[in-house]
């Protein structure tokens, strides 16, 4: 796995930076910006990335979130989001048709059988990770809930920007992206409130997007 | 070289037939070669037609794994056991789906590369063919192939299992097993035999292909690369197909045995080879009776053609055709008539003769064969009579031929106007021949008279009076003779002797043809009896009377025959002279009588010899020149040789043979005149002869004694001869008395019995030896 983060100035004093970092975590916090351009290895931009920054230690979350993914036109929507841990996610149905939406995924297994408009409780995301939410009636219709210890987080835009606001101070940078086949990379940022961090990342271990489309098509198996 | 025979029928049927033969054979192999093709096609297209079918199947096998397989992956349950990694689960799902198409084996691979299977032997021996699908599918979330695994080859089809993401690949397949190709062959009657080709190798995979072709086919398979191509080897017509368009290298080869697809058709073949047979029968029937249409009226008009040479020109012919051969038969028609017209023309030339119109000679013998035959039925005899103008000659020379011919043909038709109840023919020349048919001879008798009277007045020619007479001789049918040549030989007969006797008409008289056929006989056998030794000189001695031991000798001629006899001189020397024959027996005489001579000279015996002459032999101008050469080389004097001729001949043609009679005389040969006194010598002749002696016939000797004319004619001959300066010699002398008589006459010599009978050389030489000692 390859991961370049340009950080031109910090090499040359990184005691000085990390005096900076402690001095914001113990005394006032100060807001920084950390701002991520995702792209794939040729440059070209990647949408739905999602970036989380963990700080350190991993925080413990006591008090409950809620987060909503809707379904409507036979879509989860948004398609891709990212959650803090302990956080109650509804699902609730804007279609005329039902949906049965579930999830095999280690980090959350749930099943939400067939139900009409806001009939479906609320599912809790207590684990960290990533959860593919699927219909089992449409196989069309897929949402990707990256489940983080922190609240630092965001989902890129259709440039491949990513802005996330977080006080200043260390955090493991997690990368998640749907089209990923891999574990997302994670690296170690500093943010200072001086200037907003700004770096390029570029993924590989891309999942093809063509690869998705003609599933339902035997012709496909004769070319 | 003579080409052989081959009639007309035989070639006509041979070319037809040939032409027929030809043409089915053309039509039976054209028609097999066509067939042949058809079929061929035809087996062409069905091995494509399986081709595509199994193409189609495969297809469809592959449409129905992927339903399937697809059916497994999206089924929530399944999903559910795979990402719970239930093992046992999973197998039984994999099963009851494969139940479900009868798939042979269904296979799970887990995300993590796990391999689940219906059957653990397959999934313990899955090999890169197996990987590669697999990792295929896992890049585009299905895939489809065909693959080996332990040497069996499957229809294989992988899906991936997305929950919704991608959690494992699911896959099922159908492996290509004999009876899929049982039920290929089913389907289609294709052998089909399942290849693998790995590299340049190929391997049986399993078939329907009989055990023992399978060598064959996978030595033909790599000469035959391309797929979907027909191809033939061994009888065997194939097609390569691959078993999925992706992949070539497991094929299905369809085969069809050509001789199999024939099979049907040589049971066309033979009803085809029968029918051209029965084609070429029926035209050999029919070219027959065509040919025989043409051959039989031309051996009919060949047969009619033969009859027409043969003389027959009556044979009905038949026109039935409108045709050329029709046209042909009325040409033979035609000629048939002419030929037969011109031939009685010709023929009625032939048999006549133009000058006087009346059948020739030709129809002698047919017309007395009538008469004979009609004769016998009434009762009649038939009567021959041969007539000729008695001076006609005279007629011809004096006047003209132009009035000779006029003579000849008012004498035709005066005596055919005469004769009407008979025919009249000419015979030749101035001869003509009526046959007559009467009862008795006295009806002929009166129409001879008739012909007689007629001839009195005479015929009147270009204003010039002709007078003509005709002789007639007679014969009867069956009286005289006995057939048609015998009664025209004797009515001659009877003609010729009435000439000689001349008498106007003269009837055949018994013995006249007996008589001539001797003298033919005699003229026949002469030659060779000379030359066979029976004919002999004989010698009668002459005596002089007044010095008796001066001899003389007559040759005489005697011929015994060994089957007629003793042949009388008078009687054969008158045929040799008619048949010219004499001068051969002259010489024959000469030359023994000068050799007999010669013989009695060296016996020292003083003697004469007298031979005879012809008066033909004086005519031949060499025979003075002959008798010189004989005596000369015989040493003979000519004075002891005398040549007698008889009074009459030497005076009927005296004035001819006087020259050969000087030129002998001078010679030195005695001439002398023998039997004279019985032809009518004149004074005046018989001075102008160069003669030496008169021999008097015997006929007035033999009774000199008694009869006193003889005497008186005797003594007056001796006289006028001895007048006349010649020697008399009497013949026949045969008494004393006779003897006494004579020499009282003065004769010179006397011949005759009194002395000896003419003796044969031998016999004559004893005589005189006797004759002279008794002198002494």
């Amino acid at each position: 796995m390859k991961l370049c983060i340009a950080t031109a100035p910090l090499k040359l004093c990184k005691k000085i930076i990390a005096l900076i970092v402690l001095a914001c975590y113990c005394g006032v916090i100060q807001a920084a910006e950390l701002q991520l351009r995702v792209s794939d290895t040729q440059g070209r931009p990647l949408k739905d990335a999602v970036a989380a920054l963990v700080p350190e230690p991993k925080p413990v979350f006591i008090q409950p979130l809620t987060a909503v993914i809707d379904q409507h036109n036979k879509m989860f929507v948004p398609g891709v989001m990212a959650i803090r841990t302990n956080t109650f996610v509804r699902f609730p149905n804007s279609d005329d048709i039902r949906h049965h939406v579930y999830s095999f995924s280690p980090a959350k297994k749930f099943e939400l059988r067939l139900y009409h408009g806001m009939t479906a409780e609320p599912v809790l995301f207590d684990k960290p990770g990533t959860v593919v939410l699927g219909c089992n009636i449409h196989d069309s219709m897929i949402a990707y809930i990256y489940v983080v210890d922190t609240e630092f987080h965001a989902v890129g835009d259709v440039q491949g920007n990513v802005h996330i606001q977080a006080p200043a101070g260390n955090y493991q940078l997690h990368i998640f992206h749907p089209r990923l086949t891999a574990t997302g990379p994670e690296l170690p940022v500093i943010l200072s409130e001086n200037a907003p961090l700004q770096q390029q990342i570029k993924l590989d271990n891309l999942m093809s997007e063509a690869g998705e489309k003609s599933s339902d098509e035997f012709s496909g198996l004769f070319q | 070289m003579t080409m052989p025979r081959i009639s007309y029928l035989i070639k006509l049927l041979a070319f037809l037939l040939g032409l027929v033969v030809t043409l089915e054979a053309i039509s039976y192999v054209a028609t097999r070669v066509v067939i042949k093709k058809a079929v061929t096609q035809n087996a062409r297209t069905e091995l494509l037609a399986g081709g595509e079918l199994f193409s189609r199947i495969m297809q469809k096998n592959v449409e129905q794994l992927a339903l399937s397989v697809k059916i497994l992956t999206e089924d929530f349950g399944f999903k559910e056991a795979v990402t719970t990694q239930d093992e046992k689960t999973i197998i039984s799902a994999l099963n009851n789906h494969s139940a479900r198409i009868s798939a042979d084996i269904g296979v799970l691979i887990t995300e993590h590369g796990k391999l689940i299977a219906s059957d653990q032997n397959f999934a313990l021996q899955v090999d890169d063919e197996f990987l590669a699908l697999t990792a295929r599918a896992k890049a585009k979330g299905q895939a489809y192939d065909i693959i080996r695994v332990n040497g069996r080859a499957y229809q294989f089809v992988m899906y991936a299992v997305k929950a919704p993401v991608v959690i494992g690949l699911a896959g099922m397949g159908f492996e290509i097993k004999k009876e899929f190709s049982l039920d290929l062959k089913k389907l289609t009657g294709l052998e089909v035999s399942f290849i693998h080709r790995d590299g340049t190798e190929m391997r049986y995979l399993n078939g329907t292909l009989k055990a023992e072709y399978l060598r064959d086919l996978l030595k033909q398979l790599p000469q035959h690369p391309a797929l979907g191509e027909v191809f033939i080897y061994d009888d065997l017509m194939s097609l390569a197909v691959p078993a999925a368009r992706q992949n070539e290298n497991v094929r299905a080869v369809l085969q069809v045995p050509l001789s199999e697809v024939l099979a049907p058709y040589s049971r066309l073949n033979v009803q085809l080879f029968f029918l051209a047979l029965t084609f070429s029968l029926v035209a050999a029937l029919a070219a027959w009776m065509l040919a025989r249409s043409v051959t039989k009226p031309v051996t009919l008009l060949a047969d009619i053609a033969r009859r027409i040479a043969g003389g027959f020109y009556a044979t009905p012919i038949a026109v039935q055709s409108n045709d050329e051969l029709g046209d042909l038969a009325k040409a033979f028609i035609s000629m048939q008539k002419a030929i037969g017209e011109r031939e009685q023309q010709v023929l009625y030339q032939s048999e006549h003769d133009p000058l006087t119109g009346l059948p020739n000679r030709l129809r002698i013998f047919p017309e007395l064969q009538n008469a004979i035959s009609r004769s016998l039925a009434v009762k009649q005899n038939v009567y021959l009579l041969v007539m000729d103008i008695k001076n006609f000659t005279q007629v011809n020379d004096e006047l003209s031929q132009e009035i000779g011919d006029a003579v000849l043909r008012d004498v035709g038709q005066k005596i055919a106007r005469i004769i009407t109840h008979g025919e009249v023919l000419r015979l030749g020349s101035d001869e003509f021949l009526a046959i007559m048919m009467a009862a008795d001879a006295d009806a002929i008798s009166e129409t001879i008279e008739l012909i007689h009277s007629a001839f009195k007045t005479p015929l009147v020619i270009s204003g010039i009076q002709v007078s003509v007479d005709v002789n007639i001789g007679i014969a009867a049918y069956p009286s005289d003779a006995d057939s048609a040549e015998t009664l025209l030989r004797r009515a001659s007969l009877a003609l010729n002797e009435g000439r000689i006797s001349e008498r106007h008409s003269c009837w055949y008289q018994a013995g006249w043809d007996e008589q001539h056929l001797r003298r033919l006989h005699l003229f026949r056998e002469f030659e060779s009896s000379l030359h066979a030794g029976y004919i002999s000189l004989y010698y009668q001695p002459k005596i002089n009377l007044e010095q008796p031991d001066t001899l003389g000798a007559e040759a005489l001629v005697r011929w015994r025959h060994p089957e007629l006899g003793f042949v009388a001189p008078d009687e054969f020397i008158g045929v040799i002279e008619s048949s010219g024959q004499i001068t051969l027996l002259t010489r024959w005489v000469l030359k023994t009588a000068i050799a007999q001579l010669r013989q009695l000279l060296d016996e020292k015996i003083k003697i004469t010899c007298s031979v005879n002459l012809s008066a033909l032999d004086l005519l031949v101008d060499d025979l003075p020149a002959y008798v010189a050469e004989l005596l000369q080389a015989n040493r003979v004097p000519a004075e002891n040789l005398y040549l007698e001729i008889t009074e009459s001949a030497i005076m009927r043609e005296a004035d001819k043979c006087l020259h050969n009679l000087q030129r002998l005389r001078s010679l030195g040969v005695t001439l002398s005149i023998d039997d004279f006194g019985t032809g009518y010598s004149s004074l005046s002749q018989l001075k102008k002869l160069p003669v030496s002696e008169l021999k008097i016939d015997k006929s007035f000797i033999l009774n000199l004694d008694a009869s006193a004319d003889d005497q008186l004619i005797v003594r007056s001959t001796i006289e006028l001869g001895h007048t006349m300066g010649l020697s008399i010699t009497a013949e026949g002398v045969e008494s004393e008395a006779i003897k006494t008589v004579l020499k009282q006459y003065g004769c010179d010599t006397a011949q005759g019995y009194l002395y000896s009978k003419p003796l044969p050389a031998a016999d004559f030489t004893r005589w005189v030896h006797d004759y002279l000692k008794a002198l002494q």
